[in-house]
């Protein structure tokens, strides 16, 4: 390999500094692992001994392949994403793009809207014989008799949010007389969490949420929203792990006129397929449906975990429980 | 001396208001609409202070018009009541509002409805109500002769009954009625019943 000189060098720090550096506690986690670096110009192999933070900015220490040793001072983007309350020079805010990363780490939820009802499917990240199943769900929530939701992401955050959800709802009721329109209650609780990405220098809640719900103005409804504040309408959507791959399953398989029994059938189906584990048992899922009784009240149901595990042979997603002989 | 009545039809709601505007033994106007149009589909006719009227109804006007745009769709009439009474009843205990209130409007779903709020946040949903020292002369009135399912001529008929009765009854009768009705096709303005007319200055 050519030699080295300390101008090459610091060049490929500005090329770092231009990266995308928001990964920089990963960086820490490679302490002593290797960073690899292709250019056009040159190859650059290094290996990050030591990484500081210092104003600013922060030092790096890193060993040249064969060529000694190196101490950069670098000021980065990084600068740009300790506070929530400041755009990056591209334009971003790292702390919102940082908390929908973190959800990305959590169990996945599906939510598909069908014409009789809406169906919610979420991924059981705490399994245990030991936990309370019968009294705490862990990714369904009712928000009001005829609104639920189901969360993706940090559980402590999702409390926070899910409780200013029905505090707005039941304000709404007690002002009207009358149930909050599923969207204003979405777009109410949108509205709180982008209060945090633009002041108070609080971090953003760490949460996305599928809403699933029933008004006499638009029927049954189906709403995403992120840690941003975004939210939108959705026929099918997915939070959480591998949304994307779940999301384009759904966008291959779902029909307009998908009833009730259908959508069940296709949210288990895709979560079965993005879920790590081979066999599905009712112990790792939790599904509800927001539909309406026989009466005409709006219902929000949770499966029991027997039903669902019929439901999941019936669909063919899990193996049948073979009979003790 | 403020009357303030109205009944519920076969479709429709009408609300009849005085128009006269006092202080004390002054008339300052004959002519004062006191029923206010919230939005396309109902009115609200009040009497009370003038002051907090205005005031009062100005603001349940602007909320309903705002609800509409953040929201593109309209308040019903009984969530617009509700909310009437809501501020009404949140401000009784810190600084009243001196209003009465009779929220007529009509619904696609519902039809036609008629809602009492009082000043002290009093609340009903009736089919006919009066304010006022009138409503003693024109509750008898319309008891004697309201029917659910009225057509518009005969509920026009019934209020101008009442009007003859407040003012043949009442000492100090209002001299000039206007009478606004809401249905399908919205809220408005039916007739003014004057007998006397703010008259220019006589040329000498």
């Amino acid at each position: 390999m050519d030699e080295l000189n300390s101008s090459q060098v610091v060049g490929e720090a500005i090329n770092l500094k231009k990266r995308d550096f928001r990964f920089s506690s990963s960086v820490i986690f490679l302490l002593g692992g290797e960073y690899r670096r292709l250019t056009p110009e040159n190859l650059v192999w290094f290996s990050i001994i030591d990484y500081r933070s210092v104003d600013l900015g922060f030092r790096l220490n890193i060993a040249l392949e064969n060529k000694g040793f190196l101490s950069l001072k670098l000021r980065m983007s990084r600068r740009y994403d300790s506070r929530t309350t400041i755009f990056s020079p591209e334009g971003r805010l790292y702390q919102v793009e940082y908390a929908i990363e973190a959800i990305g780490n959590a169990g996945t939820a599906i939510g598909i809207l069908s014409k009789d009802g809406v169906v919610l499917v979420g991924e059981k990240r705490v399994t245990s014989k030991l936990l309370q199943t019968s009294k705490t769900t862990e990714k369904m929530y009712k928000i009001d008799d005829h609104v639920a939701c189901a969360v993706a992401g940090i559980m402590s955050d999702a409390n926070i949010l899910i409780n200013t959800a029905r505090v707005q709802a039941q304000r709404y009721t007690y002002a009207y007389q009358e149930p909050m329109p599923v969207e204003q209650l979405v777009q109410s609780l949108c509205d709180t969490k982008q209060g945090y990405t633009q002041f108070g220098g609080l971090r953003p809640f760490g949460v996305s949420f599928l809403f699933a719900g029933w008004d006499k103005n638009f029927g049954f409804q189906l709403y995403m929203s992120d840690p941003s504040g975004n939210y939108a309408g959705w026929k099918a959507a997915a939070i959480g792990a591998n949304n994307q791959a779940a999301q384009s399953m759904l966008k291959q398989d779902y029909k307009e006129e998908i009833t009730r029994e259908e959508a069940v059938q296709l949210a288990l189906k895709v979560l079965s397929k993005t879920m790590d584990s081979t066999s599905l048992t009712s112990e790792k899922l939790e599904l509800a449906e927001v539909f309406h009784s026989p009466s005409g009240k709006v219902k929000y149901e949770v499966c029991s975990p027997e039903s669902l595990s019929k439901l999941l042979v019936k669909y063919g997603v899990t193996q049948p429980v073979t009979e003790a002989s | 001396m403020e009357c303030v009545f109205g009944m519920v039809g076969n479709g429709f709601a009408v609300v009849v208001a005085d128009t006269s505007a006092v202080n004390s033994i002054l008339v300052h106007k004959s002519n004062e609409d006191k029923i206010m149009i919230l939005d396309s589909h109902k009115l609200m006719g009040t009497s009370g202070e003038h002051g907090d009227r205005v005031q009062f109804t100005e603001y349940v006007q602007k909320n309903v018009a705002l609800y509409l745009f953040r929201n593109g769709i309209p308040l019903t009439t009984a969530a617009t009541a509700n909310f009437t009474r809501n501020e009404l009843a949140t401000a009784l205990r810190k600084n009243p509002y001196s209003v009465n209130i009779l929220l007529a409007g009509y619904d696609k779903e519902t039809g036609p409805s008629l809602y009492y709020i009082d000043y002290i946040a009093t609340f009903h949903k009736i089919e006919k109500g009066a304010f006022g020292y009138g409503s003693y002369f024109s509750l008898s009135m319309m008891d004697r002769h309201y029917h659910s399912g009225m057509s518009l001529e005969e509920a026009v008929d019934l209020v101008d009954k009442c009007i003859l009765e407040i003012r043949t009854r009442l000492v100090v009768a209002p001299p000039n009625f206007v009478i606004k009705i809401v249905d399908k096709d919205g809220a408005r303005e039916y007739a003014w019943r004057e007998s006397i007319k703010d008259t220019g200055v006589s040329s000498a």
